[in-house]
């Protein structure tokens, strides 16, 4: 009878705890206290200082993409290691959706848990994790929405609003009217904590520049100058005298002259051996002629020229992901442009020429070269056709911010133009539906009203 | 005798099986199965170019020939 009942009482227990065999998880911890949830977020920190970022300021696997698909490399005389064209990485484009949300899942993690705590710690992680979301958020809006547009910004479908971790929740894509307004919903909630450590990374001018990039894409011209006036007036930040030009653009690691963030400032990052691949693969395709003749019968004027090409048009400038103040004098630029201020346009673009271009001559009303017609913009954020102040803006635009990623965003901001490469005998063709990278298939499988991009089939 | 172990016997299957069902099976909503399901979107596929498109690559490549000759 004992041996029956030993029996009966180790087979409760056997079949009743189903957990004997779990392990318990060694040196992970749920976060508790504020230095907890602040290493989190350091996590994702560190890898924008070592260069392996693609979701948030991004890295080089970013920028190879991104001119791998764009045209100021011409595939036509040399494909090289690079993406041959857009229509190449729309699956892999999926897994870029997963990577951000993973970002943002983490920041919502902080927010969720650091909301009211009063710490310097807390308030220096919840202002880099709004931060952080934020330009998450605009980097979806950016990739996965289609470019904005003043008549359909309330119908074309945008990024799902989510501000808790739930595991449940099925939210759908709102508009890119609500995105927008989200993301700079979240970008004030970042400044209005007063960002002042560098150790986070976004301080006070790193935000208000984001913020201003996203008024821009979103055709907010009022927005963009007042945040870009802001930053040009009281950052203390100047654009680089042409001098310094080189050493500030080809710096390896350091983050100097008109640089306010840029990713890979780490000198001794594991992904080292990596990078060395990627920048033989993006000088492994010429850059194309219009770009080389933006630069004008006498190239080597203009600092750029050198900085940024051998004599064989392959790349040599250092391809880091960047925000730098030229970006915010050129959007001042346009901005103003867009708002019929010409004098403050020209006056915005003939600086930055004057602190690149040696012995330049400003550019007046007067002088400004005719719109060429066999440029692959055409039309502006409205579809109307080019001026010339318009196309020098976007002809600076061009050469400044060559081989750090914009390209391919000024042509999908700029019309869509649709264009071909030739490689290996066969053509293939960017197309207007391509500029929209697809949402991941897996979120439009689990809810049949998550909206895909149009175009994309299986 | 018999009937008294075989009773034994089977009141211990009974509380093993009763145990394992009541313990061990735990209720799991699963997402639906998507794993059989295309991940994977159809890239465009290229399609053989005109003559006179194969002619604008060939200007444009003997435009970056001369262009870079005699420069290393």
């Amino acid at each position: 009878m004992y041996r029956k009942f030993n029996i009966l009482i180790i087979t409760v227990i056997l079949t009743g705890c189903g957990r004997y065999l779990d392990v318990q998880p060694q040196g992970e911890v749920i976060p508790r206290t504020d230095e907890e949830f602040a290493s989190i977020l350091h996590t994702r920190l560190r890898e924008i200082e070592g260069g392996g970022d693609e979701c948030i300021i991004g890295n080089m696997e970013v920028i190879a993409r991104l001119e791998g698909c764009a045209d100021d490399l011409d595939a036509n005389i040399a494909s090289g290691s690079l993406t041959l064209y857009s229509g190449e990485c729309i699956n892999t484009m999926q897994l870029y959706y997963e990577d951000i949300w993973e970002v943002v899942r983490d920041c919502n993690i902080l927010i969720e848990n650091l909301s009211g705590r009063s710490t310097e710690t807390a308030a220096s992680s919840l202002s880099a994790a709004y931060a952080i979301k934020g330009i998450c958020y605009y980097n979806l809006l950016r990739n996965f929405c289609q470019p904005w547009n003043d008549g359909k910004a309330d119908e074309l479908p945008g990024i799902p609003v989510v501000d808790k971790f739930d595991i449940n929740a099925k939210p759908l894509r709102g508009t890119v009217r609500q995105t927008y307004e989200y993301i700079d919903g979240l970008f004030r909630k970042s400044l209005e904590l007063n960002p002042k450590d560098k150790t986070y990374i976004f301080t006070e001018w790193i935000v208000k520049a984001y913020r201003a990039k996203l008024a821009f894409w979103c055709c907010d011209w009022p927005g963009t100058r007042e945040i870009c006036g802001d930053i040009l007036d009281n950052s203390g930040f100047i654009l680089t005298p042409a001098p310094e030009y080189e050493e500030m653009i080809n710096s390896k690691y350091d983050t100097i002259g008109e640089v306010l963030v840029r990713s890979h400032i780490n000198n001794s990052s594991e992904l080292d051996w990596y990078f060395t691949y990627m920048k033989g693969y993006l000088a492994s395709r010429p850059a194309c002629a219009s770009l080389i003749k933006l630069f004008g019968p006498e190239p080597e004027k203009d600092v750029r020229y050198a900085a940024s090409f051998d004599r064989k048009r392959f790349n040599v400038k250092v391809p880091e992901c960047r925000v730098r103040l030229s970006e915010i004098v050129l959007m001042m630029a346009e901005a103003a442009y867009h708002e019929n201020d010409r004098e403050t346009a020209l006056r915005w673009l003939n600086e930055l020429r004057h602190n690149r271009i040696e012995g330049v001559e400003p550019l007046t009303e007067d002088n400004l070269p005719a719109v060429r017609d066999d440029d692959r913009i055409k039309v502006d954020v409205y579809g109307k056709p080019l001026t010339p102040l318009l196309q020098a803006i976007f002809d600076e635009r061009r050469k400044e911010l060559y081989m750090e990623g914009d390209r391919w965003f000024e042509l999908k901001r700029n019309g869509r133009p649709e264009w071909w490469i030739i490689s290996n005998g066969l053509k293939y063709s960017t197309l207007e539906y391509l500029y929209t990278a697809p949402v991941s298939k897996q979120d439009v499988d689990l809810n049949p009203d998550f909206e895909q991009n149009p175009g994309y089939v299986y | 005798m018999r009937n008294r172990r075989i009773r034994i016997i089977i009141t211990i299957f009974a509380v093993v099986f009763t145990s394992a069902i009541v313990c061990g099976c735990g209720f799991e909503k699963l997402p639906p199965k998507t794993n059989d399901a295309a991940k994977e979107y159809i890239k465009p596929k290229g399609v053989v170019p005109t003559k006179e498109e194969k002619e604008i690559v060939k200007a444009a490549k003997a435009e970056y020939e001369q262009a870079t000759a005699g420069q290393n």
